[in-house]
């Protein structure tokens, strides 16, 4: 259980082209059960961080291991079997607008459910029935008929969390997943994600532009400042000057 | 506005529209076209009009199979158009190619079947597989393939990449995430082209018969060889008649679809 469930280890990366680092010797480990939130100006590289882990970026340098095994060398199928593990909850909920809610949620366990007939468009009906459980889980469950293009903004997040929760993920990761709600609907996703944690033992991480909603709701607060780690200490031992120093260098720069 | 500009933009108006009506006189110079020689034909083609009355209605039992040959020869040559078309596009398309070297190879296959008018694709099938229909589904299903392929193309590089991002990072496999993020969006579309497509074909399958391919083009380029005018008018209605029922039926179908 005290094994981390995801463990960065120095982890470098460079856009190409560029001279500086975007990330340098990042290093961060979550056990299950934990509520991180990564807070930074922007351009601190937070974005680029959660993209390396899932692999939507190569780093330079460094180890992800996420529940015991390797993502830094993976490709191809492999990279696919790794990705299961780990869901990433995007800054847009990025639905296939299209399509009805429930099968939007169904549509995260692809990557476990890999018969031939769900390559071909179809999703199983087990799958189907869960979705709707994980859209009670979001409070949503009344809407699995409805077209994912009608929802709000903050339905559409919480339905991205509900497909997360269906890819059954060992670890959790959230780009500012509440940046273009109101507070109220972000207070309501950022309930569920530490629910997720606390209750379903995932581990959980979460980029947030707002302080606040850190305080409120994290474990465990990282700051990330020109892709370092400036701190990362519990909830409770996190200053008001801390958190004005990471933003300091945005107004500087 | 100063004078020197207005000055220059009426010389720029004027040379523009000498430049055009010289293209016009090089167009009518080199297509020979004499005016004066239809108002001069009109007795002709009077004597032609009346020939053609009444168009011959007997005919009617006749004209079924080839009307029937025609339709189908669209029909099944639009569908195997499409389900050739969707590889191809996705092959073409900027977002979905697995590899550069495939998206050339397609773009340029595309480019071939469309250059090449269904007329002179018919007369290769022809030759190759005999007279009759199946040379004309041949024909009109690779033009299709060249019609269809680049639009698809272009509306599948119009998606919204997040949907097909958010599905990859779930760990599903490429056909999956191109069935789950990729058709539902596209579909609609795709399909209102299709219909657009049928529309086409049927007109195409009509003049496909002139160069053997069967159906009602054939009946009608027999009578017109034969000097049965009578028989002709009355294809023409038939084939008056296809063109508007199938154009109605694809509208409709199109609306539906969207």
């Amino acid at each position: 259980m005290d094994e981390p469930l995801l463990d960065v280890r120095d982890l470098s990366m460079v856009w190409p082209k560029a001279e500086q680092p975007v990330l340098r010797d990042i290093s961060l480990s979550v056990r299950a059960g934990e509520f991180v939130a990564i807070l930074g100006a922007n351009g601190s590289g937070k974005t680029t961080l959660l993209r390396c882990i899932v692999r939507l970026l190569t780093p330079a340098s460094g180890s992800i291991v996420i529940a015991g095994s390797e993502m830094v060398h993976l490709a191809g199928a492999g990279l696919q079997r790794a990705r299961r593990r780990v869901a990433l909850i995007s800054q847009n909920a990025n639905l296939v607008k299209r399509r009805s809610v429930l099968a939007n949620v169904a549509a995260g366990s692809l990557g476990r459910r890999r018969e031939w007939w769900t390559s071909a468009g179809a999703l199983p009906q087990s799958e189907l029935e869960l979705a709707h459980r994980y859209l009670q889980t979001v409070g949503l469950d009344d809407l699995g008929a409805q077209r994912a293009g009608t929802l709000s903004g903050g339905q559409a997040q919480r339905v991205a969390v509900a497909r997360a929760l269906a890819q059954q993920p060992r670890v959790l990761l959230a780009d500012e997943p509440v940046a273009n709600l109101d507070p109220e609907a972000a207070g309501d996703v950022l309930r569920v994600l530490r629910e997720l944690a606390h209750d379903d033992e995932l581990a959980v991480v979460c980029v947030l532009h707002q302080p606040d909603l850190a305080f409120g709701y994290a474990d465990r607060i990282v700051g990330l400042q020109d892709g370092r780690v400036a701190f990362d200490v519990p909830s409770s031992a996190v200053s008001q000057a801390m958190v004005d120093a990471l933003y300091r260098s945005e107004s500087a720069a | 506005m100063s004078a020197a500009v207005r000055f220059r933009r009426r010389l720029f108006a004027i040379t523009g529209a000498t430049a055009f009506l010289a293209l016009l006189v090089q167009a009518a110079i080199v297509t020979d076209a004499r005016p004066q020689e239809l108002l001069a034909g009109v007795h002709g083609m009077a004597d032609l009009l009346r020939r053609s009355f009444p168009p011959n209605v007997s005919l009617w039992i006749q004209a079924f199979r080839p009307t029937l040959e025609t339709l189908d020869t669209a029909l099944l040559g639009t569908v195997a158009g499409v389900v050739f078309a969707v590889p191809f596009a996705v092959l073409a398309a900027r977002n979905t190619t697995p590899s550069p070297a495939l998206y050339y190879l397609a773009r340029a296959s595309i480019a071939l079947f469309r250059a090449v008018p269904d007329l002179v694709w018919a007369l290769l099938f022809v030759s190759a597989v005999g007279l009759g229909a199946f040379p004309g589904v041949l024909a009109l299903s690779v033009h299709s393939i060249g019609m269809l392929g680049r639009l698809f193309a272009e509306v599948i590089e119009d998606i919204d990449m997040g949907p097909v991002e958010a599905l990859s990072l779930t760990g599903a496999g490429r056909i999956a995430v191109f069935t789950h993020a990729v058709v539902p969006g596209v579909a609609p579309s795709l399909l209102g082209i299709a219909l657009y497509r049928l529309d086409e074909n049927i007109r195409a399958s009509i003049v496909l018969g002139f160069v053997g391919a069967g159906g009602i083009g054939f009946q009608l380029l027999s009578a017109m060889n034969l000097f049965l005018y009578r028989d002709v008018s009355f294809y023409l209605i038939v084939n008056f008649a296809l063109v508007i029922a199938v154009e109605r039926l694809s509208a409709a179908l199109r609306k539906r679809a969207l």
